[in-house]
């Protein structure tokens, strides 16, 4: 409001000066009859004439400049003036209209950029020949401050909602890939499955034949070994094929009760392939192996087993990736705990893998923060965060003994 | 001698689970791997049936449905080589007795599902 006044009041001055433009011929001479008038305003005000030099100012415009008015009159511009050239272009405009109002940083060396509106108009001599013109400026810094941050805050919210749309666009892939990984390892499951019957039971059956020859038989020791060992392969396809199963059932609706521990030994066993060439794996103290039983511990709650499995397979593939920066696979160590207290439970994954950086700790289960920039994109903690907060389970994240440590609680039941 | 049934579209499976039974000769075995032929001609004085869930031509759900109704006293055991159990559960619902996941974790597991459920 006071600028609009302010404005008024120097637009009044100028159609005084107008006025009196047409019975005074000395444009100088009309400027000193208006200049104490001027000084009355606390804008700053100049007047330059057609060729663009000063020939009058108010106190106030003596003031942001900081120089005396002998210095600057019949000076083009004030020395100081950075954006000079580009006020002179926009004053050609002044050859074609009365009036041109713009908005432009007034930039002196010294000091801060303040932005100004500038209001020119032209003044004519007594033949209605263009003579020079009139400048008031306004300060409209704060003004634009609060414009700009509207418009940030504007765009902030835009960018936000694109990115919950994003999120919720990703989510449906997800979704769908999965569902459609999941039909495509059920039936993998089934196909692998039939003939891994026969060829498991008829194993079992030549050991049984093998058992019915003579003790005394060199070659029937030697027989079973290797019958033994393709026992073992056999029996790891069957694992790693059962795991598939559990993990490609379709997405339960509701919770159940489950072993907790089971889906971190169905989790381990998923990612045997690739954390036995990065280090051995310890759970509650013992090393895991593919022969793990999956219910030596009892930690019951109401849980999506499946989807807790996915949040186990992501932080063990983290823990993976961190230990991985390790050179030797004897320095690498992982541990899992699980514990209960209190109807409690408590999962900890933790390892020596250097730990999380701290710059991005706070923001760690956010989209898009990713710990390693060569090949994360940073949505896979926040995955795992999202499918723990369906469980109603909560994680943290701390630094310890030069790991991480990543700490599940979920109520027992 | 228990007269045991084996209903699978998979040869390989239909003849080691008849090799299996055979060996202590406790048990009189016949095989079939089409279902439909299975339905036709299966004795009414079978004891056992293992049924295999997946098959072609017609499911193992509905044979066992179209048994179930033809010989009320013939106890079946459902075999799945699928992902989950849901078939299974509907299996028992339409009166399976017992399933075996395969591969069979042992061949025994067979044979004390058998003797489990003709005791």
């Amino acid at each position: 409001m006071e600028y609009a006044f302010l404005a008024l009041l120097a637009i009044y001055a100028l159609y005084k000066l107008k006025q009196q433009s047409n019975k005074i011929r000395d444009l100088e001479h009309q400027v000193s009859n208006v200049y104490l008038f001027l000084n009355t305003l606390s804008v700053p005000i100049f007047v330059k004439d057609k060729n663009g030099f000063y020939i009058e100012c108010n106190e106030a415009f003596l003031n942001i400049v900081e120089k005396d008015k002998k210095d600057i009159l019949n000076t083009k511009n004030t020395d100081e003036e950075m954006l000079y050239s580009l006020h002179e272009e926009m004053d050609k405009e002044l050859l074609k209209k009365d009036n041109i109002n713009y908005k432009e940083i007034f930039l002196l060396k010294s000091h801060k950029p303040h932005m100004y509106e500038f209001f020119k108009s032209s003044l004519t001599d007594s033949n209605g020949n263009y003579s020079g013109y009139i400048c008031v400026m306004i300060d409209v810094t704060d003004h634009e401050k609060q414009e700009n941050q509207l418009q940030w805050e504007a765009h902030q919210e835009v960018e936000k909602n694109k990115t919950i749309l994003k999120k919720h666009e990703d989510d449906k892939l997800a979704s769908a890939k999965f569902t459609a990984i999941g039909q495509l390892a059920a039936g993998i499951t089934h196909e692998i499955n039939t003939p891994l019957t026969y060829i498991k039971g008829n194993l079992e059956m030549i050991k049984m034949d093998f058992d019915d020859l003579p003790k005394d038989l060199p070659v029937k020791k030697q027989m079973f070994e290797y019958v033994d060992e393709m026992e073992v392969g056999i029996d790891r396809i069957a694992t790693i094929v059962s795991s598939m199963r559990e993990m490609s059932k379709q997405k339960e609706i509701g919770k159940s009760r489950k072993n907790i521990y089971t889906t971190l030994i169905t989790s381990l066993i998923m990612s045997y392939n690739r954390s036995k060439q990065i280090c051995d794996i310890y759970i509650n103290g013992e090393m895991f192996t593919l022969e793990s039983p999956k219910d030596k511990f009892e930690f019951y709650a109401d849980i999506q087993d499946q989807r807790i499995e996915q949040a186990w397979i992501i932080i063990i593939n983290n823990a993976l990736d961190e230990l991985q920066k390790k050179p030797n696979f004897i320095d690498r160590k992982f541990n899992i705990n699980i514990s209960e207290k209190s109807s409690q439970i408590k999962i900890e994954f933790k390892d020596n893998g250097g730990g999380i950086p701290e710059n991005i700790m706070d923001d760690l289960f956010e989209p898009f923060i990713s710990g390693k920039p060569e090949s994360g994109i940073g949505l896979g903690l926040s995955i795992a965060k999202r499918i723990l907060d369906e469980q109603n389970a909560t994680i943290n994240a701390y630094n310890e003994s030069n790991g991480a440590v990543f700490e599940i609680i979920i109520d027992a039941s | 001698m228990k007269k045991i049934a084996i209903i699978d579209d998979e040869v390989q499976i239909t003849t080691m689970i008849e090799k299996f039974l055979k060996r202590d000769g406790k048990y009189s075995v016949s095989t079939y791997n089409n279902p439909l032929s299975a339905l036709s001609s299966l004795s009414s004085d079978t004891d056992v049936v293992l049924l295999d869930i997946m098959m072609p031509q017609m499911n193992g759900l509905e044979l066992l449905e179209k048994l179930m109704e033809k010989y009320p006293n013939i106890k079946i055991i459902m075999m799945t080589a699928y992902s989950t159990l849901d078939k299974v559960l509907d299996a028992h619902r339409y009166g399976a007795e017992n399933y075996i996941m395969k591969p069979f974790s042992s061949m025994s597991v067979i044979t004390d599902k058998i003797e489990a459920i003709t005791k």
